[in-house]
This record gives structure tokens, C-alpha cells and sequence, in this order.
């Protein structure tokens, strides 16, 4: 199995999977990606060679994905946590039969954290001298289950949103019960300012949550027609981009207070919402996901983005850059993932 | 894709849930069910697929004081649609639980909308003990209320006598529910499944026992019922604004509303719901040839006047 050039646009390569794509994610060193999949199985894509290896790490819904290292850490509906090697081997980590394991966040020095209902698990690098995996410490619990989990500050901040608010831990952890920044109703999608400043967290009613830990104030920004599924930042920690409309919308989170309020769309798209946005790792450039499997590139220093091609689905799930920003890799709910080239597509 | 079926299944501690639910798993359908449940641990279900939610309600910004939402659900029904191996989900209550943030929670969220259905809300009553529990609890009658199908469970347990007593009494409650006598939940599956009960589109008649009941329905604890018929067409838009209105200043007390319009001039039906002060109208399906073409619309709440419902539909005659 490997992933096709696709013949109208240069330095995209496409495959069919047959499940939706859950989450995808590029290694550290430039060498595979992966792609975990709503029926348990993670694809590993050599980068190079766009020779795809299938795994099975789970046993139903493979439901998020990180890169650690040169692998790849993968959580599920089975309750289990599995390490996957580039080679393909695999080595399960975790294993809690009834729960889910929702999202993962690696940290500094191979620490990672996986947020499972209202506990976090966070674990310290590397296997036990028998090669067996080490024992999470448990966070929590949270008042709420995890809507999201993060890290901001070089590694050095874990950050979860949940119902009443956000809760922030230490890496590695000083406290079992992390510091409570209080905020009323749910919080869903997050994401931190690498600098750790600001966290954003979607609320269930069409809103998006703002809190600068520096200043020690929150605030909502609101007018969405749809609940916000996406939120991030741009490398500048200055600029939040977020779903949510039918266009990718900006706030400057340092504009003056009287400012603040109001957004910047850009990108619009008439056939429907933002699903899927990532900003690129170095540069002001950003891709986009929206319904119809349509996926933008767009300039957030210039307000622009345009449809640069469509995959089959409803709707784009997932999108990542390698660390380097020269490969951008993603999903659609309906089993299409892709691998696009930049430099391949700017030469051309 | 297509969008999974979600079963509400409720009922007061000890109706028999659980093993209405055990019947539903262990009957030799070949589908594939996740079970959705809020007591992880008490109730002995073996499956892979049973999923622990515990209940977070919150109210949402909109000015609705009535409208919450479980956010649980949100998180969970999105996690569940990954995988497409699923024929439906069976989301089961606790026995305390208020359905109303559920079935909010499918108004209100835009992607558990797109992804899944709410087929429909059922609700087991133990026939022996309900008419206590009514009278105590409002959890129970709230329960009764808010069902598409309500289970008239251990039916062998109480005479005849008695159990048509029950079953006016929930009718009264609420007229447009399904009532099934069972002993143990030995229930059809296709009366539970593939109800459709939300879906607008396809409402062409209540049911027929909302017209035999009375049209203002006795009082239990200030929960009661109120049928109108109208056989006059309606102006469909001060009908609508009507009952927007109506639903914004009363809305807290309207547990469920639905109803078939007669719009003057219109081919089609038009069809509304409403839960709290969430209203849903659309365009159904169209009227037949010769046939008799009338408003009917039920309400079910607390403190309802029936007169003011009647004056309020009358006021809206084309």
C-alpha cells in the first residue's frame, strides 16, 4: 500500500482508507507520518517513499494521535494507550477497559500526558529496565470529563479544559490537583499561545472562552453560527484562529481591550463551516479544513486563503505540518487521507 | 454519512431498564449497538462497547433559561460516530435523570445533529409501583412526559383493573406517546427501534389516542396535557409567530409541543415540535386529495391553561 501523486496538483499524494481519519501527525525527525483511524488501525506513511505500513493498535476507534519522538503515541475507545514504532511494532503503554482515552499532549524531555474521562495520565519517559511500560501518575480528578489537553510554555505547562474551566499542571507534575482557573459552563476544543499567555477553550454554545493567565482575565468571543470544533494559534502566540463559520476566523488577542471583540474572516467558503485549522510552524501560513473536504492555503499575515483541492467526505477531520513545515498531512470523515509536499508544490 | 440512530431509554429506579436493555443486546438482531450508560458498574452488561458518561448539564448563553445541554453527550456521541461499525446507540438514563437536556442537547448541537438521530425517547414504568412514584416524585412524571413510547412494564404483576388505571393515568400525562404492556421488557425490538419519532419530515398524523383523550388532561402535580384541534386553516406566519412567542414567554413550563398545521393555502403540512423553548417548524408532508384537513396540536406541561392554548390557535384562523 502507498499513498498516489495526485495528477492535477503538484506534490500531493492520496490514499483511501475506508475509515474515518481520526487524527494524523508528522515525526520530529521527518521520517513518517501517521494516520489513526475509526476503526482501530494506525497507518504509518513513509515520507520518502509514500509506502504506507497498517497497524492495529486498537480494537474499535483509534480516537487520537501524537508524535513522540520518531513514533507515535496512539489512544482509543478500547481504553488503551500503544506506542508505535516507525518500523511498525508496537507496544501498549496503558490499558483501562471501559474508558476512553481522548486526547494526548507530549511534553519536554519525552513526558507525555493522555487525558481519560476526568483523570490525567502522566507519564514519564521511556520503558522500565524489564522493557515494560512505566506507571502514569494520575491528575485529577478533573470536575468535569477533559474536552481537550495541551502543553504550552516549551513543554513546561499541561493545560486541560473541562465543565467550570480550565486546569493547569505543572511538567512533571508538583500536584495531583493542578491549579484551577474557574470559568462557568463546558469547554471543549483548546488550545494555549506557545508562550503559555493565553488559552482558548470552545464553549457548547457558539462561543469561545479567552483567558490570559498573564493578566488574569477571561472573556468570551462570540458570534458563531456553529459551535466552534477548532481552535489554534499562530506561531506568533499573538493571532487565534478558530472555525466555527463558513471562513477562518482571526482575533488579535493583543489588540486594546475596546478591540478585542472583533474578528477578522478571511477564506470564505459558501458551501460550508471550518472544521480543521492548522497554522503552519515557522511561517504565517495556515491551512484550512472544511466541510466537503475541501482544504485551503492561506497567508494569516495577509488575510487570504484560497481552495487548493478536495477530498471525498463531509467534511475535513484532521490536518497536520511536519515539524519543519515543509509536509502538511490529513484526513477527511470518510477514509481519504494526503500527504502534500510544499516545497514540490512551489517549485511547480 | 448516514446518520446513527440514538434510542433514549428512561424510566424511574427499578422499571427495568437494564433489562429491557439486556433484551434489546442479547435478541439475535445481527445489528451493533454502543451503550451509552450512567451507572458504570451497576448494571452487568458485557459488551466492548458500553461507554461511561457521567451526567454534565449546563445551561447554554442564549437567553434561554430553560435550555441546557449534556455536554457529555456531545463529547461522547462525536467519539462514537468514528467508528462506523455501529447500527444504532442505546443511551441509557439513570433513573433520576431529567431527559429534557438530552433531547436539548440534539436541538441545540449542531454536529451531534449532523452525525446522529434522535430515534426516539422510551420509557419503562414499573406498573406496580408508578402511581406511587408519580405522586412523590416529579422525576417520574417528568419521565413520563418527555416519552415517544412508554413500556408498561411487570404488567403481570398487577390485574387488569389496575393496569388500565395506569395506562389513563400516563395518557393523561401524556397523549401522544405509544403505551406497550410487558412483563420483564419482552418487547419487540421494532416497536423500540426505528421509531422516528423527532423526524418532522415524516409526521403525518398524532397519534391517534391525542384525539380520544380529554382535551384538557387532569392535573398530576400540576403536570397535565391539552389537545387542540382547529378546523379552520391557519395564516401560517402569525401562526408561527404566535407560538414563538408563546414558547418564549412559556417555555419553561412546555415540556414537549407538537403538532399538525392546516395552512391556508399551503399543499403541505406544516409540521412543528418543540422542547422547553426550542421550536422546530418545517413543511411536511403534503395533504392527500379529499383529505380532511385539520389542525391538531398537543402540549404537555406544567400549569397549562387550555383555554388561553385555544383562544391563542383560534386568534391565528387564516
Amino acid at each position: 500500500m502507498h499513498l498516489s501523486a495526485d495528477p492535477g496538483v503538484p506534490g500531493l499524494f492520496r490514499l483511501e482508507t475506508g475509515a474515518f481519519v481520526t487524527a494524523c501527525a508528522l515525526a520530529a525527525d521527518g521520517g513518517a507520518t501517521a494516520f489513526s483511524l475509526g476503526d482501530g488501525r494506525v497507518l504509518l506513511c513513509d515520507v520518502q517513499t509514500k509506502t504506507v505500513t497498517a497497524t492495529m493498535p486498537h480494537q474499535g476507534a483509534a480516537l487520537c494521535l501524537t508524535a513522540l519522538g520518531p513514533a507515535f503515541l496512539s489512544g482509543g475507545d478500547d481504553g488503551r494507550i500503544v506506542l508505535t514504532l516507525a518500523s511498525g511494532e508496537g507496544h501498549e503503554l496503558y490499558r483501562r477497559k471501559g474508558k476512553w482515552i481522548e486526547h494526548l499532549a507530549v511534553a519536554r524531555e519525552g513526558r507525555f500526558a493522555a487525558a481519560m474521562g476526568r483523570d490525567i495520565l502522566a507519564f514519564e519517559p521511556g520503558l522500565s529496565d524489564d522493557g515494560a511500560p512505566t506507571t502514569p501518575v494520575t491528575l485529577g480528578p478533573l470536575p468535569g470529563a477533559a474536552g481537550g489537553l495541551t502543553v504550552a510554555a516549551g513543554g513546561r505547562m499541561l493545560v486541560t479544559a473541562h465543565t467550570g474551566g480550565l486546569t493547569l499542571f505543572d511538567v512533571p507534575p508538583s500536584s495531583s490537583a493542578g491549579q484551577r482557573v474557574e470559568a462557568p459552563g463546558g469547554h471543549l476544543a483548546l488550545a494555549a499561545s506557545p508562550d503559555g499567555r493565553f488559552v482558548a477553550a470552545a464553549t457548547p454554545d457558539k462561543a469561545v472562552r479567552v483567558f490570559d493567565l498573564q493578566e488574569q482575565e477571561g472573556y468570551l468571543l462570540e458570534g458563531y453560527p456553529t459551535r466552534v470544533e477548532c481552535l489554534a494559534f499562530d506561531h506568533s502566540g499573538r493571532f487565534l484562529l478558530t472555525g466555527g463559520e463558513q471562513a477562518v476566523v482571526l482575533w488579535d488577542l493583543m489588540a486594546p481591550p475596546e478591540e478585542r471583540g472583533k474578528a477578522v474572516a478571511f477564506g470564505a467558503f459558501e458551501h460550508g463551516f471550518l472544521r480543521v485549522v492548522a497554522p503552519h510552524p515557522g511561517l504565517p501560513l495556515l491551512a484550512a479544513g472544511f466541510d466537503g473536504g475541501v482544504v485551503f492555503l492561506g497567508d494569516a499575515a495577509r488575510r487570504t486563503a484560497q481552495p487548493l483541492f478536495t477530498m471525498p467526505g463531509d467534511k475535513v477531520s484532521c490536518l497536520a505540518w511536519s515539524p519543519d513545515g515543509r509536509f502538511l498531512a490529513g484526513g477527511s470523515d470518510a477514509g481519504a487521507v494526503f500527504l502534500l509536499d510544499l516545497i514540490a508544490l512551489a517549485k511547480a | 454519512m448516514a446518520q446513527i440512530p440514538v434510542t433514549v431509554l428512561t424510566g424511574y429506579l427499578g422499571a427495568g431498564k437494564t433489562t429491557l436493555l439486556q433484551r434489546i443486546l442479547s435478541e439475535n438482531h445481527g445489528r451493533r449497538f454502543a451503550v451509552v450508560v450512567n451507572e458504570f458498574g451497576e448494571i452487568g452488561i458485557d459488551s466492548d462497547l458500553v461507554v461511561d458518561a457521567e451526567e454534565e448539564v449546563y445551561s447554554m448563553n442564549n437567553g434561554c433559561v430553560c435550555c441546557s445541554v449534556r455536554g457529555d453527550l456531545i463529547r461522547i456521541l462525536s467519539g462514537l460516530v468514528k467508528r462506523r461499525d455501529l447500527d444504532g446507540i442505546l443511551l441509557e438514563t439513570t433513573g433520576l435523570a431529567d431527559p429534557s437536556p438530552i433531547i436539548q442537547t440534539f436541538f441545540m448541537d449542531d454536529a451531534v445533529r449532523d452525525a446522529t438521530l434522535l430515534d426516539a425517547v422510551v420509557t419503562v414504568l414499573d406498573a406496580l409501583h408508578f402511581p406511587g412514584q408519580a405522586a412523590s416524585r416529579s422525576e417520574a412524571l417528568e419521565q413520563v412526559v418527555y416519552a415517544d413510547l412508554l413500556i408498561l412494564n411487570k404488567a403481570d404483576l398487577v390485574d387488569e383493573a389496575r393496569l388500565a388505571a395506569v395506562e389513563a393515568q400516563v395518557r393523561r400525562l401524556n397523549p401522544q406517546a405509544d403505551i406497550v404492556r410487558s412483563v420483564r421488557g419482552d418487547v419487540p425490538l421494532e416497536t423500540i427501534l426505528g421509531r422516528n419519532s423527532f423526524d418532522l419530515s415524516r409526521l403525518l398524523f398524532l397519534s391517534p389516542a391525542l384525539m380520544d383523550a380529554p382535551s384538557a388532561g387532569q392535573h398530576d402535580a400540576d403536570v397535565s396535557s391539552v389537545s387542540l384541534t382547529l378546523d379552520q386553516p391557519v395564516d401560517a406566519r402569525r401562526f408561527q409567530e404566535h407560538l414563538g412567542a408563546y414558547l418564549a414567554e412559556r417555555g419553561g413550563d412546555i415540556y414537549r409541543c407538537k403538532g399538525i398545521v392546516h395552512a391556508a393555502g399551503q399543499p403541505q403540512r406544516l409540521v412543528f415540535q418543540g422542547v422547553h423553548m426550542l421550536l422546530e417548524t418545517t413543511w411536511g408532508v403534503p395533504w392527500k386529495d379529499g383529505e380532511e384537513r385539520l389542525t391538531r396540536a398537543v402540549f404537555i406541561g406544567r400549569n397549562l391553561n387550555a383555554d388561553e392554548l385555544r383562544a391563542g390557535l383560534a386568534a391565528c384562523a387564516a
